[in-house]
């Protein structure tokens, strides 16, 4: 054999053929993920229909801000107020929050065996611009479905929140001509944020230096480090929040209500932000000594409540985005219920001030508002769920060791319990903590209320918050059980 | 005792001076080696001692801190992740002790994988896989899962795979270790086999009858080469 | 048989009687059949005639007479070819194995390496390994062809056992070459058979000094 020049090495695109058929959904946690992913994105289409629909609701010519819309008789006054219809713009947005932690959290599950298949690809000969396209064709293809379900869901919502009441209480406006338009570009954002979930969801190692060794050796994978991402967004909120702030106190026009609107939004999302990267962090770090210190009696510790703690915290250790994302969506919902507890409050102390309609008004007013909130909370319960079932699957090995160990699967059902509780409760509490209590000041400052009564009305909401969410998450484990039994199953620790 | 390749042939695989540590431990230390054309060359050593470090440190897998890699004419330093994944899926064969096949993908799709990622249609791609899993006496289970495989049939199917593009060199790491002497014997002349074609086998063991199989062998020890000889 | 370089290679330590070589001999290789009075005079007489050990001193210190005898240049180049050359890969009579690398382990002074030594048998180990995997194999289903498989079997798997022995060995070489280096606290060896030196040399004094 004599010298022959060195091929060149460039890779081309890989054909469309090859990726529809290696980015085929295959195993059960390919439809999950898949199945997971398109809710998710049909929920964050549908609440953005929703936020055009109510947005585009169109005004009459009076200039009273409290002018009733007169070209869609029948709606809620909240709708139909121009003056109160963007706090319903901004329920819908908000909405968008609780799904997209879905989404995040969707993307995730099974990602241990993707990883290891990403590596598995790379070792074959997959680049990293191939892995890239497989991941974009499936995201965006789970995103377009979803996407697809967002106008019929509308319509469906329109029947039942909008047909199917009384007229005066409606919730949604009737669907216009224009909505397959906004419906097309929905579809076209959905598309866009699910190719650029495939870009960004971080499954190989990218730094390609050791992405295939990785894949192969470390299979102990943690997901993702959320903080520097997560500080960029924050920062962008808060810069956001100062400039709005400014225009609005340095122009003190008639737009002053949508801007105000805009601030309470930057500011939510900040919060939510930060109470992320809080939870996150908390999440990542919880040690385990501060999780087994509480067990201290004798009686406690025969009955293994030290090992189901410190299980729950390796369990939320191992997934900080999950206890972030998801921690952040139930501390916006918390703030909400804080801000209606102070509301419902003032209903029922402040008497002399409202009339029945005025009373009814409010009552429906946070009625529809704890509603989404729930919602929100109970799509974000969701998520967490998700990304515990999943973890338990890529995790089995341990469950399994563990159980083989002598803990039993109702120990087990405890571990979850503890996972979910640790994460939410404190973030549904804190949440409805501090809204209520930032509500309640500038509510006491304004009406010159008593202060004591709404502190206390604000704890109440705080506690039930937590006792409701605590129940919720019993509930989730219950749901698990046949799946924490399954991980704990010995045959897993036989394969490798 | 030392070797190296005769003066007309131009090795297919030389390392310089190659060092890697993972972390602060250090897996390879000025490792030098070069293997020709035809060559079956044997690295062994007990474990730990950097024989897989050193597969993956060639194979481009994995890029060393010190040192050179002249793999197929390329000098592994200048290229990039993309280049390295398209060597791996041209001109480079690797099997690997464990599960390598996609879990998710058929065996023959399997097998297929170089060609279908190196922009073969799907169609051709599977006419040439059928074809290897022939070859090493897998045709009925081409349209298994890689899970219902025995670890003999999972390992000829990964061979299949490594020779479907009929590469120059082939890195083996432990390709029998996790096998039954009559499955292991099957794997090895199969991978022997490219040698009647001028490719090159680089056989990572710790078991001397398998290294009894090669033309040289590479004996690491902590690192470094402890010792080399021609069985020749 | 080798039993003319392990007698030089026991002389190699300093001037020796009869009595200790067997000594010697037999902490040497525990597992073998002590060594005979008759069988230790008759090979050193065979030394000495051939040139490769010599008398050096007689002495009786009021009990019987003993002659102490040492290894000459001469014998010390025949200890060294020995040793060069590899034990034959015989599969089932591994002893021979045994024997030289336990001789190159306490050669050292004669300037014996002994990795290389190790490492060369396992060459020649690794040699016949391949030899017995890669002629033709027999025809299949023959009572001949099966009988000379198994055979080929027999001896493959008795190399390897004898390899695994070698590398134990090695490793056994290196561990004591590093202890030692921990217990003298000599400067760091520069290669791997200077070990060796720097270990038996202490040892071999001592014995001389209880004699």
């Amino acid at each position: 054999m004599t010298a022959t020049a060195p091929t060149p090495l460039a890779a081309r695109p890989l054909p469309a053929e090859v990726v529809r058929e290696l980015a085929r959904l295959r195993s059960s946690a390919d439809h999950l993920r898949a199945r997971a992913t398109a809710a998710a994105a049909a929920g964050i289409g549908v609440a953005l229909l929703m936020a055009v629909s109510v947005a585009a609701i169109p005004n009459a010519n009076d200039p009273d801000v409290y002018q009733l819309s007169a070209a869609q008789p029948g709606l809620a006054p909240y709708l139909s107020q121009s003056g109160l219809r963007p706090g319903a713009v901004m329920a819908a947005l908000l909405l968008v929050l609780p799904f997209a932690a879905l989404a995040v959290q969707a993307l995730r599950v099974g990602s241990l065996a993707l990883h290891r298949q990403a590596g598995l690809l790379a070792l074959a000969g997959a680049t990293p611009a191939d892995l890239r396209q497989m991941r974009v064709a499936r995201t965006r293809s789970a995103f377009l479905r979803g996407g697809l379900y967002a106008a019929p869901a509308y319509l469906v919502l329109w029947l039942l929140l909008g047909l199917a009441l009384p007229p005066g209480t409606r919730l949604l406006p009737a669907p216009q001509w224009w909505l397959p338009l906004a419906w097309a570009v929905v579809l076209a954002v959905l598309a866009g944020v699910g190719a650029l979930l495939g870009v960004r969801t971080p499954l190989t190692g990218d730094n390609e230096e050791d992405g295939v060794s990785a894949a192969l050796v470390r299979l102990g994978a943690r997901s993702g480090r959320p903080v520097r991402l997560w500080w960029a967004v924050a920062s962008g909120v808060a810069a956001a929040l100062v400039v709005s702030y400014g225009i609005r106190w340095g122009s003190g026009s008639d737009y002053s209500l949508p801007l105000l609107l805009l601030l309470l939004g930057a500011a939510v999302l900040l919060a939510a932000t930060c109470a992320a990267l809080l939870l996150a962090r908390w999440a990542a770090s919880s040690p385990v000594g501060r999780q087994t210190r509480r067990v201290r009696s004798a009686r406690q510790l025969r009955r293994g409540d030290a090992a189901v703690a410190m299980l729950a915290g390796a369990q939320r250790r191992a997934n900080p985005v999950a206890a972030g994302t998801v921690g952040a969506v139930l501390f916006v919902c918390g703030l909400s219920f804080g801000v209606e507890a102070v509301l419902v409050t003032s209903m029922f102390t402040a008497t002399y001030g409202y009339g029945t309609g005025d009373l009814l008004f409010y009552i429906g007013g946070a009625a529809v508002a704890a509603t989404v909130a729930v919602v929100g909370a109970l799509v974000a319960l969701l998520a967490l769920a998700l990304s515990l079932s999943d973890h338990l699957l890529a995790t089995r090995r341990s469950v399994a060791a563990v159980a083989a160990l002598g803990l039993e699967p109702r120990r087990l059902l405890g571990v979850q319990r503890r996972a979910l509780t640790d994460t939410a409760v404190p973030a549904v509490v804190s949440g409805s903590l501090v809204g209520g209590l930032l509500y309640q000041w500038v509510y006491v400052l304004e009406h010159l209320a008593d202060v004591g009564i709404y502190s206390a009305g604000v704890l109440a909401a705080s506690v039930l918050a937590g006792v409701l969410i605590a129940l919720a998450c019993r509930l989730v484990v219950v749901l698990l059980a046949g799946r924490v039994r399954a991980a704990a199953a010995l045959e897993h620790l036989r394969t490798p | 005792m030392s070797t190296g390749p005769s003066p007309d042939q131009v090795p297919l695989l030389e390392l310089d001076g190659v060092s890697h540590a993972y972390a602060r431990t250090p897996a390879l230390r000025e490792v030098s080696l070069t293997v020709a054309p035809g060559e079956v060359v044997a690295v062994t050593g007990s474990s730990g001692s950097g024989k897989s470090t050193l597969l993956h440190v060639a194979a481009g897998l994995l890029r060393p801190q010190a040192g050179r890699v002249h793999l197929l004419g390329h000098d592994l330093a200048g290229v990039d992740a993309t280049a390295r994944a398209v060597l791996r899926r041209s001109e480079i064969g690797i099997v690997l002790q464990y599960v390598q096949l996609v879990p998710d993908l058929p065996v023959l799709d399997n097998v297929a994988l170089p060609l279908t990622l190196n922009g073969s249609s799907l169609a051709a791609a599977r006419t040439a896989a059928a074809d290897a899993l022939a070859e090493v006496g897998l045709t009925d289970a081409a349209s298994a899962a890689p899970a219902e495989l025995s670890g003999g049939q999972a390992q000829r199917a990964a061979v299949a795979r490594a020779l479907i593009t009929s590469p120059r060199i082939v890195f083996a790491d432990e390709p029998v270790a996790s096998l039954d002497p009559v499955g292991g014997r099957q794997v090895l002349d199969l991978l022997r086999g490219v040698t009647a074609r001028g490719a090159a086998l680089v056989l990572i063991t710790h078991d001397n009858t398998v290294a009894a199989l090669a033309d040289r062998e590479v004996r690491l020890r902590q690192g470094s080469v402890e010792h080399e000889a021609v069985l020749r | 048989m080798s039993m003319a370089e392990i007698h030089l290679a026991l002389l190699l330590a300093g001037p020796r009687h009869g009595y200790d070589l067997k000594h010697a001999h037999d902490a040497w290789f525990p597992e073998e059949r002590p060594l005979a009075f008759g069988q230790v005079y008759a090979t050193l007489a065979r030394l000495v005639r051939d040139g490769l050990a010599e008398a050096v001193d007689t002495r009786s210190e009021g009990g019987p007479e003993r002659t102490l005898y040492a290894v000459t240049d001469a014998g010390r180049e025949r200890l060294l070819a020995w040793l060069a050359t590899p034990a034959p890969p015989a599969g089932v009579a591994g002893e021979d194995v045994v024997r030289k690398t336990v001789v190159a382990l306490h050669s050292a002074a004669a300037g014996a390496d002994a990795a290389a030594v190790l490492s060369g048998q396992r060459t020649a180990h690794l040699k016949r390994m391949r030899e017995l995997q890669r002629s033709t194999p027999p025809a299949p289903g023959s009572a001949s062809g099966l009988a000379e498989h198994l055979a080929r079997r027999h001896a493959l798997l008795h190399l390897d056992a004898d390899l695994r022995w070698l590398d134990e060995a090695v490793e056994a070489l290196r561990t004591s070459a590093a202890h030692d280096l921990a217990t003298h606290s000599t400067p760091p060896a520069t290669a791997p058979d200077d070990s060796p030196q720097a270990h038996h040399a202490p040892t071999q004094h001592s014995e001389e000094s209880t004699r």
